[in-house]
């Protein structure tokens, strides 16, 4: 009797424990089904804090940091206020000023072919010979994401971007100089182009603080306190010893308006004039151009502040001369890289490329498409079948052929096949000569 | 039609060169070879060009079914058509093991019906109709069958059955093939932990199947040394020696050798993928004509770290020990030590290594050159001391403008600095991986390609005996420290195998 009570008590026990561990296997499978939504929602906001982050900086860009390989009329009344100064016994003589903002190589562009504004030229650089209108990746550290330099060049990439602001962080100009500078040091033949370390500021803005001086901030590796003033950018650029080089710039964000405003861009003129005392070697040498016009911020997406942007690239290319290149920064999707080059731009650069990729997302004709998608699990088709992966090529070889209005045309109609183009490109592309 | 043909070329002893074709990939793989690791079908850090740059001996990948439970999932490979078409590698041979050494397998619950696995997505039971859906709508160019993965520390009632497990699950494995459409290949999987009696039968039963060649499983997973070398022997006395084996948990040089030995023929790369992880890259030397240019170029440095140590600057330069693990079981020091008395025969009493200075100062009399290694003498480079690889993370390669390894052919070290890899693993950038995955996986199949050339050239005791003289050349100088280190290390392994979780990979785990 006791040895059956016994034996049920155990097979209880033992179902009980059978039971046990089912529940078990049930939580823990339902702990992993929770951690990865987990692990999802964390994955999009991220990607949604970066698309509103890169939204915010390129608003930025777009709005006060117009960069040309020249001066435009506006620098002009720069200029002009500037000898008033100097008739008030302040300023500096006008043509010390004027010959402040030209290049360091008179020739250094030379236009191949053209289409009304649009041009396709060789530019030719210490390490390289560019073909424009060129798109340049940004390799913040010294390295493009993930790709071999042998990579980059079977992409057809002329131009890298260095990033100043973070070079001097990790590994430092020094180490770069010590190690022959960062072509040698990356093992990269073409061409290279180092920021001023300025934009960077923007992100730190809480930490940095701007004088006459420079730009004071705090050291995100160690925390110490750190200057970059206007010679410091350009020394630490000529260790880097990039092809071009960017002078400092007294960055303001695109909320701000008013005096800070004009502040800002007779600050950075006066900090060009240091920074060309600062310069040495074979380096192409940009100056810059701040904008005045004010655009609402958020709305770079929209009709009014795309209007605008076109503007004033259309308005800075017409006053430029001929032989520098134009620089727009910050601008890569491919709709801005059209309409730009159609108003004469050159160069371009932008992460937007390799940040859209991280987060699985392709540049196709039709705009983009969303690898990670359920519904492209199944589908078999390369991401675009038509592909050369070469925007810039193709439309500089439309230039050069003379069927860029065609490319323009063919372009869009995939872009937009309902054909609802965005009034500020029709507008823009009017200017241009081109009807859409 | 898969087709899979095997021929023995060459034998010395156990160890044999053979040549593994698959006609219908066009690919022909000289063994003994490395299956290279990969998650979910891709080499981890390669893009598919650059793993084409590695040559013809990087043609074999290992694809774990495991990874295809589930995003993707069986019925998204099916649509692809098969695991070629949705990798793009359609002349690749692609093995599906489930055998991952970085994954253990046997911590899960493992019931009679169904295997327990980590897998990209979390833990996962597996049941044998579950895992044959994954293989047939892959439809790989050999399978191994569902096995039953054990410690060699489990006891003997476990092992028998994951043995008797392991034999019904490969049966059910070849019915469940039988339904499908396709002749697939199937590797029986060999199981048996630490007991002698019980890989024989694992080995007889699962030879009495039909299968296309054995996957020898559970290794690297605590036995000693010696037990290793009985326990492969136990199997594979019983293996027909028309029919391929492979080995996972055997990656680092001296454990391949023993498996070489043993008469194993593929083997699992996840060695050099650790090692990438940890920002380690390979330098030993591979073959005996390389050794010099290395020793010329100031890389080996064995003699030098015991004199580092003496000056204790031996701490926090970047150097791991020549006995260094990777692959699992523990006391390495010693059993690589034993090993080489093995294979070296009447060399264990240390004048192999009096022999092999003075070999080597002859080498340098005749080039010319002085030999920097002389004792007391500390080499320029010793934070780069070579027995196995050097981490690029230590400070010690800043400004180090040589190449990972001197005379290496391969793109990282015809093109970038061991200061430009050491930046890119400081800023956390993926280029890091790429180049030393690179410069691992070539240094790994050039040291195939040597124990192939070595037994084709029926002289490979005598390279066995060379390699490992020049690996323990460096473990014979390792300081103190480095001892207590790989007692840690053993103990970490030990725990390792027991919580079954994955190490983060550091200095102090190879
Ligand atoms: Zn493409
Ligand atoms: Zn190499």
């Amino acid at each position: 009797m006791a040895r059956r009570v016994k034996k049920e008590t155990k097979k209880r026990e033992k179902v009980e424990r059978k039971q046990r561990k089912e529940e078990e296997q049930a939580a823990i499978e339902a702990a992993n089904r929770a951690k990865e939504l987990e692990q999802q929602r964390r994955l999009e906001k991220i990607h949604k804090q970066e698309e509103e982050r890169e939204a915010m900086a390129k608003a930025v860009e777009v709005s006060v940091r117009m960069r040309f390989g020249s001066v435009d009329h506006r620098l002009k009344n720069i200029v002009r206020e500037e000898s008033q100064l100097l008739a008030k016994g302040k300023g500096k003589a006008p043509e010390a000023i004027a010959s402040t903002y030209g290049t360091a190589n008179e020739s250094d562009l030379e236009v191949l072919a053209r289409w009304n504004r649009a041009r396709a030229s060789l530019m030719m650089l210490p390490h390289f010979d560019c073909h424009t209108p060129m798109f340049m990746p940004v390799g913040t550290q010294g390295t493009v994401k993930g790709l071999t330099t042998t990579q980059l060049e079977e992409l057809g990439c002329q131009v890298i971007l260095g990033n100043t602001y973070h070079l001097e962080n990790r590994p430092g100009s020094d180490l770069i100089y010590q190690m022959g500078g960062l072509h040698k040091f990356m093992n990269w033949r073409r061409g290279m182009l180092t920021d001023s370390g300025g934009f960077q500021m923007v992100s730190l803005l809480q930490l940095a603080e701007i004088t006459e001086e420079g730009v004071t901030f705090q050291s995100p590796v160690d925390g110490t306190r750190m200057l970059l003033t206007p010679e410091a950018s350009i020394q630490i650029q000529n260790k880097i010893g990039a092809d071009i080089i960017m002078a400092l710039d007294d960055v303001v964000s695109s909320t701000v308006t008013g005096p800070r405003v004009e502040e800002a861009m007779h600050r950075t003129l006066r900090w060009i004039d240091r920074c060309i005392k600062g310069r040495d070697g074979e380096d192409t040498f940009l100056g810059f151009v701040w904008d005045l016009v004010e655009y609402a911020i958020g709305g770079v997406s929209g009709g009014e502040a795309k209007e605008a942007f076109w503007r004033v690239v259309e308005q800075c290319t017409a006053a430029l001369p001929e032989n520098k290149p134009r620089y727009v920064m910050g601008v890569g999707y491919p709709l801005d890289i059209l309409v730009c080059s159609a108003l004469g731009a050159d160069m371009y650069d932008c992460v937007y490329p390799t940040r859209t990729a991280r987060f699985g997302t392709a540049l196709i004709p039709e705009g983009v498409l969303k690898l990670k998608l359920a519904a492209m699990a199944t589908d078999l088709r390369p991401i675009d079948p038509t592909c050369d992966c070469m925007f810039t090529e193709k439309m500089r070889n439309s230039i050069i052929d003379g069927s860029f209005p065609e490319f323009v045309r063919d372009f869009l109609k995939k872009q937009f096949p309902a054909g609802d183009v965005p009034q500020w490109v029709c507008n823009a592309l009017a200017a241009a000569g081109i009807q859409v | 039609m898969t087709v899979l043909q095997f021929a023995v070329q060459t034998t010395v002893g156990a160890a044999r060169h053979g040549l593994l074709s698959l006609p219908q990939r066009g690919v022909e793989i000289a063994t003994p070879a490395v299956v290279l690791y990969t998650r979910r079908g891709l080499p981890v850090h390669l893009t598919a060009d650059l793993l084409r740059t590695l040559g013809p001996d990087a043609r074999s990948l290992q694809v774990n079914p495991v990874h295809f439970l589930e995003s993707p999932g069986p019925d998204i490979v099916q649509v692809a058509g098969s695991i070629h078409d949705l990798l793009s590698f359609h002349d690749y041979a692609l093995f599906a093991l489930t055998s991952d050494p970085l994954e253990f397998e046997a911590g899960g619950t493992t019931t009679k019906t169904s295997a327990s696995f980590e897998t990209p997505a979390g833990r996962r039971s597996v049941t044998i109709s579950q895992y044959m859906e994954v293989i047939n709508a892959m439809k790989p160019d050999v399978a191994a069958s569902l096995t039953d993965e054990i410690l060699a520390t489990s006891s003997a009632k476990r092992t028998i059955k994951s043995v008797d497990r392991s034999l019904r699950w490969l049966d059910s494995c070849l019915d469940l093939r039988a339904t499908g459409s396709l002749d697939l290949p199937i590797f029986g999987s060999i199981q048996g932990g630490g007991m002698i009696a019980e890989r024989e039968r694992s080995a007889c039963e699962t030879a009495k199947r039909e299968v296309a060649g054995f996957h020898l499983g559970g290794f690297g997973r605590g036995e000693t040394y010696e037990e290793r070398s009985l326990l492969l022997q136990a199997a594979i006395n019983h293996l027909p020696p028309e029919k391929p084996r492979h080995i996972s948990g055997l990656g680092v040089p001296e454990d391949v050798l023993q498996g070489i030995s043993a008469g194993v023929d593929l083997f699992d790369g996840s060695y050099a993928h650790r090692l990438t992880m940890g920002g380690f890259a390979m330098v030993f030397p591979p073959d005996e004509e390389e050794d010099d240019v290395a020793f010329r170029n100031g890389v080996h440095v064995a003699l030098g770290s015991a004199v580092a140590a003496q000056n204790g600057q031996a701490k926090g330069n970047g150097v791991i020990g020549g006995m260094a693990n990777g692959g699992g079981g523990g006391g390495r020091n010693e059993s690589a030590q034993r090993y080489a008395a093995e294979v070296g025969e009447a060399d264990a009493d240390g004048a192999t290594l009096v022999e092999l200075k003075s070999h080597r100062g002859r080498e340098r009399g005749r080039d010319g050159k002085k030999d920097k290694v002389g004792k007391g003498e500390l080499p320029e480079e010793h934070g780069g001391v070579v027995s196995g690889a050097i981490n690029l993370r230590s400070t010690a390669y800043r400004l180090d403008g040589r190449p990972i390894l001197a005379g290496c052919e391969c793109f990282s070290c015809r093109n970038h600095s061991r200061a430009y890899i050491h930046h890119l693993l400081n800023t956390s950038e993926m280029l890091a991986q790429v180049l030393l995955d690179i410069h691992n996986i070539h240094h790994y199949l050039r040291f195939f390609r040597a124990t192939r050339r070595a037994i084709s050239e029926m002289r490979f005791s005598e390279y066995c005996n060379w390699f490992l003289k020049r690996r323990l050349d460096c473990s014979n100088g390792r300081p103190a420290s480095q001892k207590r280190f790989v007692m840690e290390e053993c103990h970490s392994r030990q725990k390792y195998s027991e919580k079954a979780s994955l190490l983060p990979l550091s200095v102090g785990t190879f």
